[in-house]
């Protein structure tokens, strides 16, 4: 092996099988490179595609009774039934409206409070413990309560979803603000900076890598609050079609729901992610090509 | 070369300076006149408080007693270059300068420090040397009456040291900030007055 194949092949470790059957006139990161790359992408898909073969033969030869387990096949039925004659975007559409605005709401006032707070001594003497106290409530514990307050219409969800979103925004808001550079706010005070341009121009932009971590984290926080909620109690949404088929053991739909929770939660996590890069495009961590 | 354009009040003006951290004097009754266009080098082993004097000109730092007159906004180039990663180049340059022709004013300072092709790169692409280049071009374009170099260069390698200093000593020239103070211990070029803390 010669030393500039050995060399193009550090970088793919753990493959070691494809660069070695190729000629040792190989250029360094040509072709042997990718193609090992492409066999570990297609690697990594062997063990789920591998798991739902066996589901679906294991729900075909009658082991797994359907009322268990629907075949994976039957799902995607259901899903194609239900999207073009049931209301699955229906209930969908109320799902995502619950989630964004219960999102809003509680990413605009925990990020509001956390600028306040991360500015001022007087406002984190005045909010902070009080935030913090609220926050050592796991917020599921305050369902029987919303459920008192708002019943279970849309308020109760949206109200839910909103507490859940808060704090994980609150905290990194009020972090990302504490922890930019003194040493580029000297700066900002020896370039004559006002107090207007240095909140836009460093401290803000300083925060934003911990503001992002927060609304990732509540991303998830939201899907989880909705899905209690929707449970819990509804008459639309994707947790009323999942409870409406449990009166009916109709397990390939609340699968189906399952799965469609998944999906969007894997679908916010890539929203997040795009904007980490687009918005911290400058950060050594978040560069194209940097992972 | 202290050629002096204005001949009537000197570019800075210390008298009795008195600088506490607690209870270490640091300095105690300095006196130091710089001449406008005059280029000054402090010299002395670290902590001697060549720095705690340059903040108390750039008026970072409150003074303990005495008095210093210098200009209101002097430049400053800090050891660390002190970029903001968030903002291009151009931008950085451009902190603290009106709004209107920024971006042509930047580029002008930035061409001067051998930079003008990069005016829209991340300041992560540069060197070390490189951002201190950009630094020195965002003191340059405030067109100060007083800049302050605070061991601006003593991260860099040797080689890289002695470019930046001659870069330095040309722009000096060029742009005649009235006077001009460096502290750094391995400086050769004090052929101008010296005050030593």
């Amino acid at each position: 092996m010669s030393l500039a194949e050995d060399r193009a092949s550090v970088p793919v470790a753990g493959s070691s099988a494809a660069p070695r059957r190729r000629p040792a006139k190989a250029p360094a990161g040509g072709p042997s490179k990718r193609a090992s790359r492409q066999a570990l992408a297609a690697l990594s898909w062997a063990a789920p595609v591998a798991f739902l073969i066996v589901w679906e033969t294991l729900c075909r030869s009658g082991y797994v009774a359907p009322q268990i387990l629907p075949a994976p096949s039957k799902v995607a039925l259901t899903a194609w039934k239900l999207a073009t004659t049931g209301s699955l975007f229906h209930d969908l559409g109320v799902s995502l409206l619950r989630a964004a605005t219960g999102f809003t709401i509680g990413g605009a006032l925990g990020f509001a409070l956390g600028v306040a707070v991360g500015f001022s001594r007087v406002a984190e003497a005045a909010i902070d413990r009080s935030v913090q106290m609220v926050r050592a409530v796991p917020f599921l514990a305050a369902l029987p309560l919303t459920i008192i307050w708002f019943g279970v219409g849309e308020t109760q969800k949206i109200f839910l979803v909103s507490l859940g979103v808060l704090f994980p925004i609150y905290v990194n808001t009020v972090l990302g603000i504490r922890q930019v550079d003194p040493k580029l706010l000297e700066l900002a005070r020896v370039q004559g900076l006002s107090a207007w341009t240095t909140i836009a121009r460093v401290i803000l932009p300083g925060a934003l890598p911990s503001v992002l971590t927060g609304v990732r984290y509540a991303l998830a926080v939201a899907w989880l609050a909705l899905v209690v909620a929707e449970t819990v109690g509804a008459q639309a949404g994707l947790g009323f079609l999942a409870m409406d088929a449990r009166e009916f053991l109709r397990t390939d739909v609340i699968v189906l729901t399952i799965v469609i929770y998944a999906a969007i939660g894997a679908g916010s996590d890539a929203i997040a992610r795009l904007l980490e890069r687009r918005l911290l495009r400058w950060h050594p961590n978040y560069a194209e090509g940097a992972r | 070369m202290s050629l002096s354009v204005v001949a009537s009040r000197p570019a800075v003006a210390v008298r009795g300076l008195v600088r506490r951290y607690g209870a270490r004097t640091v300095i105690a009754g300095l006196d130091l006149t710089i001449e406008r266009g005059e280029f000054v080098a402090l010299l002395g082993e670290s902590g001697c408080g060549k720095t705690t004097l340059l903040r108390a000109l750039s008026g970072l730092d409150p003074i303990d007693g005495g008095a210093v007159d210098a200009p209101r906004r002097p430049a400053v180039v800090f050891q660390e270059h002190r970029l903001l990663p968030w903002d291009s180049l151009w931008r950085n340059v451009s902190l603290g300068q009106p709004e209107n022709g920024a971006r042509e004013r930047a580029a002008g300072a930035l061409a001067e420090v051998g930079l003008g092709e990069r005016l829209d790169d991340w300041p992560r692409n540069l060197s070390g040397g490189q951002a201190q280049r950009v630094a020195l071009a965002r003191a340059l374009v405030q067109e100060p009456e007083l800049l302050l170099l605070d061991e601006p260069f003593a991260a860099l390698d040797a080689l890289t040291r002695l470019k930046m200093q001659a870069l330095v000593k040309e722009l000096v020239a060029r742009h005649r900030p009235a006077s001009c103070s460096s502290p750094t211990t391995s400086t050769r070029r004090s052929r101008s007055p010296t005050a030593c803390c």
